[in-house]
């Protein structure tokens, strides 16, 4: 079949099946209600339209940013298009005629008032590119939450897309001042960029107190920054049987996994250790964890 | 000049640029500002240290642009990433009387090295105002300048012509008005040359160290730990500068590969063993051994006793201090940096500097050889 006959054919069936989903959610007797509804299905279907020929692509691309832009349009609508144009980013020089204008449209939606599921699509966008001002709004929002656009761990996660940002004292203010799991999870990921975090890793890795998502945090963040110092705190991790069998397993892998650990290899204290927890049947992963790092050569 | 550091607030400084903006001759002023390792920058994200600087060089289209400025301009149309400091650049350049020659082919480069990343660009005040009406683009400051440059920038012409027949458009409407009223401008019969001003590129005077260096301690790619004169001493060298988080492919990364470039043309031409080849990073906290070892590899950088990359165990600044390097920092890495490049005697003094713009292997390959010549006499 030609490729053209089974796209149609397909996008027939897509039509069809959407139509009659949108039939079978509509409530009885509410016409107008169903005719938005049936209205919003066409746009979206024609939003995933894939395109003809390259210019109809052109077509689809300026279409899509006009939607995109569109404070008329419903909100999945103009998901969609941001989604759709996502994807058409990828096309590398022919999306590059609508590259200016893609990013324009989105700082107009990276503001208050935008529906926040849409703004944070588009912050995410914004931010991945490290564009300055997205950048200044975030951090705003982390300092003042009245101008927050978006929760204080998302902006943290979309803050540590670039590690220039300069961001990990405010993140390190938030990890001591907040209760929030979340957030100190977020504020721990971007402080592995800064190799001022040293101390702060050591110390959560050592605390047995902290939740185990922190302490596996640090071992990552540690182990990141300075492997020697990671393996150091990491081994005492290992041999200390009243540890968190979690933590241990996690210590033992990186250990493991690490390039150079010739040093733990001639330890025979930390070797016979190593050996015992293998042999340990009553013990899971970390019993596993052990016998891998006495296969390795 | 106004005392500014990396605490005072972006719009502060942006108001001092819009005055210095009214006055005559204060392109000097203007230039002060510039140096990546200028206290203004201190502290600050990269994006933000850019952009800054970015407001602060488009302001020499009304002011001038001094000579002592051309360096900058040229910088960024050689090897920037950022879209809005190369269009920054480029309206700079319509402030010179006289630019080099290689101007025209630069401004083609960068447009072919953004034409995927065009973005809309503000210089009227350096926070965009969202109700600007038909915003300029990156792009289209830079055929803006060829515009300007008029008939002297004729030998782009058969490059914009085909940029205009390309189908499907690889610009936008807009870009393409600006490459038509370009094409336009190139065209106007004119008796001037064909091209600007055939100025090399002024000279960077050697650095003379500022501080002791000799017993810095250095730590190479396999963790082997020396001082400075243990490794400098007693032959000449390569050093450069870079470091592995460097986002513009066109300066850390690039730096290393010709690294390697020089080191296999070195042994071909029979200076191994009788010269160094090493590069510093400017950021050794971060960059550890194994880091520089992977960075290096990565990049066809062959390791032996003379060929390492080195890391301060200590602070980085009395290095940044001894030879007058352009370097900043934000409060996790470098916020913005030039290329620096020098070449060393057997003393461990600079013999040479390539600064700021690209250095050419051949040069670099000569001057080591006349500080070996220089040395055996």
């Amino acid at each position: 079949m030609d490729v053209k006959d089974y796209r149609k054919r397909y996008e027939a069936d897509l039509a069809a099946h959407a139509a009659s989903t949108a039939a079978s959610l509509r409530p009885p007797g509410v016409a107008a209600a169903a005719a938005v509804v049936d209205a919003t299905q066409q746009r979206l279907m024609e939003i995933k339209r894939v395109p003809s020929d390259r210019a109809d692509l052109s077509k689809k691309i300026q279409a899509l940013l006009a939607t995109l832009g569109n404070e008329k349009e419903p909100t999945v609508v103009r998901l969609a298009a941001l989604k759709a144009l996502g994807a058409a980013t990828f096309l590398g020089e022919n999306f590059a005629p609508y590259h200016a204008d893609y990013l324009n449209t989105l700082r107009q939606i990276a503001r208050p008032g935008t529906d926040p599921q849409l703004c944070e699509a588009a912050l995410g966008v914004l931010a991945a590119e490290k564009d300055p001002d997205t950048q200044k709004l975030l951090q705003r929002g982390l300092q003042d939450a009245k101008f927050a656009l978006v929760p204080p761990a998302k902006a943290l996660q979309l803050l540590s897309y670039d590690d220039h940002a300069n961001i990990s004292e405010l993140a390190l203010s938030l990890f001591n001042q907040t209760d929030d799991l979340g957030v100190k999870e977020a504020a721990l990921r971007v402080l592995a960029t800064d190799a001022k975090s040293q101390d702060l890793f050591a110390k959560l890795l050592e605390d047995k107190s902290q939740p185990v998502s922190l302490r596996t945090l640090s071992a990552t963040g540690l182990n990141f920054l300075n492997p020697q110092r990671f393996a150091d705190v990491a081994r005492t991790i290992v041999m200390d049987d009243s540890e968190s069998e979690d933590i241990r397993d996690s210590s033992l892998g990186a250990l493991a996994s690490a390039p150079d650990n010739r040093a733990l290899q001639d330890d025979s204290g930390f070797h016979d250790r190593v050996k015992e927890l293998g042999a340990d049947n009553s013990l899971k992963d970390l019993s596993v964890a052990a016998r891998r790092m006495i296969a390795k050569p | 000049m106004r005392e500014f550091d990396g605490a005072t607030p972006t719009a502060e400084i942006v108001a001092y640029v819009d005055h210095l903006r009214t006055l005559r001759d204060s392109g000097g002023d203007l230039v002060d500002l510039l140096p990546e390792q200028s206290p203004i920058y201190h502290g600050r994200a990269a994006g933000a240290a850019e952009r800054l600087r970015g407001y602060i060089l488009a302001s020499f289209e009304r002011t001038g642009l001094p000579d002592s400025a051309i360096a900058f301009v040229i910088e960024e149309l050689e090897g920037g990433h950022n879209p809005y400091v190369i269009a920054a650049a480029a309206k700079a350049a319509r402030g010179a009387t006289t630019l080099p020659a290689q101007i025209v082919p630069l401004l083609l480069d960068a447009i072919e090295r953004i034409r995927q990343s065009d973005d809309v660009v503000y210089f009227e005040c350096a926070a965009p105002s969202g109700n600007a009406a038909q915003p300029a683009t990156a792009l289209m400051e830079l055929f803006r300048t060829l515009a300007w440059l008029g008939p002297r920038a004729s030998i782009a012409l058969p490059s914009l012509k085909a940029m205009l027949e390309c189908h499907p458009p690889a610009f936008s409407d807009a870009v393409r008005a600006e490459i038509e009223n370009a094409v336009s401008a190139l065209s106007r019969p004119s008796a001037a040359p064909s091209c600007c001003a055939d100025e090399a590129m002024p000279a960077r005077s050697v650095p003379s160290p500022q501080a002791p260096i000799e017993h810095i301690e250095l730590q190479d790619q396999n963790g082997v730990v020396f001082k400075f004169d243990d490794f400098f001493a007693g032959r000449p060298s390569l050093l450069t500068f870079f470091y592995t988080r460097c986002i513009n492919p066109n300066k850390c990364s690039l730096t290393i590969t010709k690294l390697a470039r020089v080191g296999r043309r070195a042994d071909a031409g029979g200076l191994r063993g009788r010269i160094n080849i090493a590069a510093v990073t400017y950021d050794p906290e971060f960059d550890l051994p194994r880091r520089l070892y992977l960075y290096g590899t990565n990049r066809g950088l062959v390791f032996d006793d003379r060929t390492r990359l080195l890391r301060t165990t200590g602070p980085f600044e009395p290095f940044r201090q001894c030879f007058d390097l352009g370097v900043g920092y934000g409060s996790t890495t470098v916020n913005q940096h030039r290329l620096d490049t020098l070449v060393l005697n057997g003393l461990g003094r600079p013999v040479a500097s390539f600064a700021r713009v690209q250095w050419r292997e051949d040069d670099v390959l000569d001057a080591l050889k006349s500080a070996l010549t220089a040395g055996a006499a």
